[in-house]
């Protein structure tokens, strides 16, 4: 079953489009990211999710229902929302905050005091908890936002930016409770950061200018998207006579050296000739190779070759 | 609903806005019994030599004129409180914090409106009573049906502009432009009762300040029902519309 599934989604905010056909649909128990640049969509997106902004056109559907803009209560008892910059009530305490969420989405008695205990334990707030909250660092904050959205337990949860203001411990911690709830509650996250999605998610959609650029699992992902760098490892005594000799392939934009092993950059479209060029080269050079081999993607290739049109 | 109009009351005080709108409300209602009954000694001090001869003073005079400082000072003070209710809450973000929890957007403006009620019906029924009080102690006794009814007529004339700076704060999402509607009522309200003064028509709800006097006195008449009447229709009429707004309003 879905949790989410968005079909054809836009909006626009006056003459300015936003949103131009959002597809993407999220599994139940998985951890999705949501990547983009800035003023990509992705708040944007979450936000009619959430009922808050009317979609122009397309379809949302939250566990299998269509959702309907300004009714969305029966849906916000299952979805845990954090948003960028969390507020709460000026004038509560963070562990009043955290009674209130607990009476809002109904936390069974028995279970409030030790689920609140531990959550503000757990995100490092429990010395903190008696202090009002307008007295709190944004990444308190941030952590209390994440202790509320964990709170009840909810069926969904959607985290925009969810470890932006954090310190990379506390970035680190999050990222792995993050990963832990998979299987249990879906999690659909909006980020910029590459290396947080790249460390958490199993499915990732690419947005960019309200449209909707690449959507897979982590794993098709890096198998449909090559880097176009490659490592070279030759005998140390001829490492400056292999350089020379590779430096004469156009293919290649860039050769340098790092602990005696020759990096080469050539453009996406090339990579196979290339490859043939260099080793052929080395042959012909009688060069030994000791190690060739094709660096593994990263989220951040894939994103900069989608979002520079190369892929 | 009951969760968070707990939450309004819990703000209210902590933030010092509602005590604040209490005492001074408590202000007036211990300054007008004696301002009113020693006002020939303060005017004798300021005017040495001249003898100024005064109507002897009334304690339905007395309340009457703690009445007008509640319609006046403290209703602006109130709105000034009021203006931000909505707005301030939609621009700090607050608004979209509880719209994302199981809270509909019927509620949280009920929840809203109802605080408002309730808490000018607090301030005004207990700053009355004390009023009342010490002006029996100071100057004579007030018929206490008559105050009764001038807390009910307080309180609704009180509740006309602040309902309507709460609807045009969740409408408009500015402050000064819910400050400027609710001070624009009490103006109208003012001008519209001294306009109609000398007309036959006495039960619209914006002429509810000519029957304080009378209520005052124990003596009420259909037509003072029915301004009240009409004055709640036009509360709870505010109240609906606002709400309406507010559930098709993107926040």
């Amino acid at each position: 079953m879905n949790s989410i599934k968005i079909r054809g989604l836009r909006k626009s905010f006056g003459v300015n489009t936003v949103l131009r056909n959002i597809e993407c649909t999220v599994e139940e128990g998985s951890v999705h990211g949501f990547l983009g640049p800035n003023g990509a969509g992705k708040t944007t997106t979450i936000k009619i999710m959430l009922g808050l902004y009317r979609a122009d056109a397309g379809e949302v559907e939250l566990f299998g229902k269509p959702i309907q803009f300004g009714n969305m209560r029966s849906f916000h008892q299952d979805i845990g929302y954090l948003c960028q910059d969390p507020v709460f009530p000026e004038q509560y305490s963070g562990i009043e905050v955290m009674e209130l969420v607990a009476a809002l989405y109904q936390v069974p008695q028995g279970e409030k005091v030790s689920r609140i205990k531990g959550l503000l334990r757990r995100f490092d707030l429990l010395e903190a908890g008696h202090r009002q909250v307008k007295n709190y660092s944004r990444g308190m904050k941030q952590r209390l936002g994440l202790a509320t959205v964990w709170l009840p337990q909810p069926k969904l949860l959607l985290l925009d930016e969810p470890v932006s203001a954090l310190d990379p411990q506390g970035r680190h911690d999050v990222l792995e409770q993050i990963k832990a709830l998979r299987g249990n509650s879906t999690v659909f996250f909006s980020s910029h950061i590459l290396s947080d999605v790249e460390r958490v998610a199993d499915q990732v959609s690419i947005i960019s200018k309200g449209h909707v650029l690449l959507e897979g699992s982590m794993e098709n992902i890096r198998d449909q998207y090559v880097s176009s760098d490659f490592s070279l490892k030759v005998p140390f005594e001829q490492l400056n006579h292999a350089k020379d000799i590779l430096a004469e392939i156009p293919e290649l934009t860039d050769i340098s050296v790092e602990e005696n092993v020759l990096f080469l950059q050539t453009e996406q479209k090339v990579v196979d000739i290339a490859r043939k060029k260099a080793l052929y080269s080395m042959l012909e050079a009688d060069i030994a190779v000791l190690r060739f081999s094709l660096r593994e993607a990263t989220l951040e290739d894939v994103f900069l070759q989608l979002i520079n049109g190369g892929g | 609903m009951r969760l968070m109009l707990f939450r309004e009351f819990r703000e209210g005080w902590r933030s010092f806005r509602l005590p604040g709108l209490l005492l001074l409300a408590m202000f007036f209602a211990i300054l007008e019994p004696p301002a009113q009954k020693y006002m020939g000694v303060i005017l004798e001090m300021f005017a040495e030599g001249m003898v100024i001869e005064l109507p002897p003073v009334s304690s339905e005079a007395a309340f009457l004129q703690f009445a007008g400082d509640l319609n006046s000072m403290v209703l602006i003070a109130s709105i000034i409180v009021t203006m931000g209710i909505v707005a301030r809450e939609k621009n700090n973000g607050l608004t979209e914090w509880f719209l994302t929890r199981p809270v509909s957007r019927k509620t949280y403006i009920l929840s809203k409106a109802t605080y408002l009620v309730v808490t000018t019906c607090l301030i005004v029924a207990l700053s009355s009573l004390v009023c009342a009080f010490y002006t029996h102690t100071l100057i004579g006794p007030l018929d206490p049906m008559g105050v009764f009814l001038a807390i009910v007529i307080i309180c609704t004339q009180l509740l006309l502009p602040l309902m309507l700076t709460l609807a045009v704060s969740a409408i408009t999402g500015v402050a000064g432009v819910a400050a400027g509607a609710g001070i624009m009522a009490l103006f109208l309200m003012s001008s519209f009762d001294w306009l109609m003064s000398r007309s036959q028509i006495d039960w619209l709800p914006l002429q509810l300040n000519r029957w304080l006097p009378g209520a005052l006195e124990g003596s009420s008449s259909p037509s003072l029902w029915i301004a009240v009447g009409l004055s709640w229709v036009l509360i709870l009429l505010l109240i609906v519309i606002t709400q309406a707004d507010f559930a098709r309003r993107e926040v």
